[in-house]
């Protein structure tokens, strides 16, 4: 019995670790799914309020598109192939006490032909708190993506390397273009090799998606300090189950 | 001979654990092929106003606006004040990025409002791509108000959205 009430309570402590964090924490944050036109999909997600006051959302679909290599948001039903347009949300509108959780379902499908591939089911907060006189209003807004076909291309710039100086560490930056039809999260690592191609270390980029069309500068940095000399720096992308390398050269004074 | 046994209590209740774990996306429903999950679902999102005036709740007063009104242009005062949000749990290096959007969700016909020099309008519009998830970022808010403007609480209301990149 106290073996019991120990793993109840052990279950229990990360919630109620959550309940007075001062925030509103929506999860998932992130679904990606994969399918076909015509399916559908049922995600749940809660909404925590940590806060001290109850706390009042709306719930609204949004289409999440790729306009110009930016990424915006369309009301449901203003695209062409709108999958907000079919969500069905559990409930339209939710009041959670403070430290308490709602959770929410919401039921979206594919339409058929379809270009577009994400959704944000939005909790649009209705309560106005006052920050200064200034009342403001505090929404979250939980991603889907879905995958339907296997039409994943990565398209990288050449690589522009900041070198290393008194005040910053060597860095990496390269445009990067989701071409294919479909999301991708790349994640990236930074090798750099000596003279002798030996290598002198790693350090990882983080990571990103993109939607298709949508488009980013991506990059990071090598936190280790170079001795004087020339060196080879290597980017790879590890996206879908595909990777692209880019490389430059850079000499360090 | 018997061969049931009983589950140790500890056990049953990790199984039980174990199975609420269990996506409910693979099942299928009501006979109707439903789009699978391809990787398990990441971590929350959450938002906070940290203000250095926060009350204990981290979300409310951060307290009157600090600036004093200067003349802005065409005869109107204009009062800048900042105000920090964070994205998810406190960390010290970012753990993800987010997209912040506000709006004026009741715009106030006597003011114009900007953050970080992005003028707000009914529909959401975005202030900053890839907000670092983890790290308060601090947002500078503009309020333009005509000089004949009548005195009084801001009837405006500004709407923040973030969600994840």
């Amino acid at each position: 019995m106290r073996k019991s009430l120990f793993l109840t309570l052990l279950f229990l402590a990360p919630m109620a670790a959550r309940a007075d964090d001062g925030a509103l924490s929506l999860s998932p944050a992130v679904v990606m799914l994969r399918g076909g036109y015509g399916q559908s999909t049922t995600q749940t997600l809660t909404l925590t309020n940590g806060t001290s006051r109850d706390f009042a959302f709306d719930l609204v679909a949004q289409d999440v598109v790729s306009s110009g290599g930016k990424r915006t948001f369309a009301e449901a039903g203003s695209l062409a192939g709108s999958i907000a347009a079919t969500a069905v949300f559990s409930q339209k509108h939710v009041e959670i006490p403070a430290g308490r959780t709602a959770a929410v379902t919401m039921t979206v499908t594919l339409p058929p032909g379809t270009a577009q591939r994400a959704v944000v089911a939005l909790f649009r907060g209705t309560n106005r708190v006052m920050s200064g006189n200034v009342p403001m209003t505090a929404s979250l807004g939980g991603l889907l993506t879905f995958a339907l076909s296997d039409d994943v291309e990565l398209q990288a710039a050449p690589l522009t390397v900041h070198p290393q100086s008194a005040s910053a560490n060597l860095s990496v930056v390269q445009a990067c273009t989701n071409a294919g039809r479909e999301p991708l999260v790349a994640r990236g690592v930074l090798a750099v090799l000596d003279a002798q191609g030996s290598l002198v270390g790693k350090s990882p980029i983080a990571q990103h998606r993109l939607l298709p069309g949508e488009a980013a500068d991506l990059g990071g940095e090598y936190a280790g300090e170079l001795a004087p000399g020339h060196y080879r720096l290597f980017v790879t992308y590890d996206y879908e189950g595909r990777s692209l390398t880019r490389s430059a050269e850079v000499d360090v004074q | 001979m018997n061969m049931r046994t009983s589950l140790p209590v500890g056990t049953a209740l990790l199984f039980l654990a174990a199975l609420s774990l269990l996506p409910a996306s693979s099942i299928l429903a009501g006979g109707r092929r439903r789009a699978v999950a391809v990787s398990p679902p990441s971590s929350d999102l959450a938002i906070a106003f940290v203000d250095a005036g926060q009350t204990a709740d981290g979300m409310l007063d951060a307290g009157t606006m600090a600036a004093r009104p200067r003349r802005g242009a065409m005869g109107a005062a204009m009062t800048v004040r900042t105000v920090a949000i964070r994205i998810g749990a406190p960390s010290r290096e970012a753990r993800g990025t987010a997209t912040v959007r506000a709006f004026l969700e009741t715009p106030d016909p006597h003011c114009a409002i900007r953050i970080d020099g992005i003028v707000l309008g009914a529909a959401p519009r975005v202030i900053r791509r890839n907000a670092p998830i983890g790290i308060a970022t601090v947002y500078r808010i503009e309020i333009e108000v005509p000089l004949s403007a009548p005195e009084g609480a801001l009837a405006g209301t500004i709407g923040w959205e973030v969600t994840t990149d």
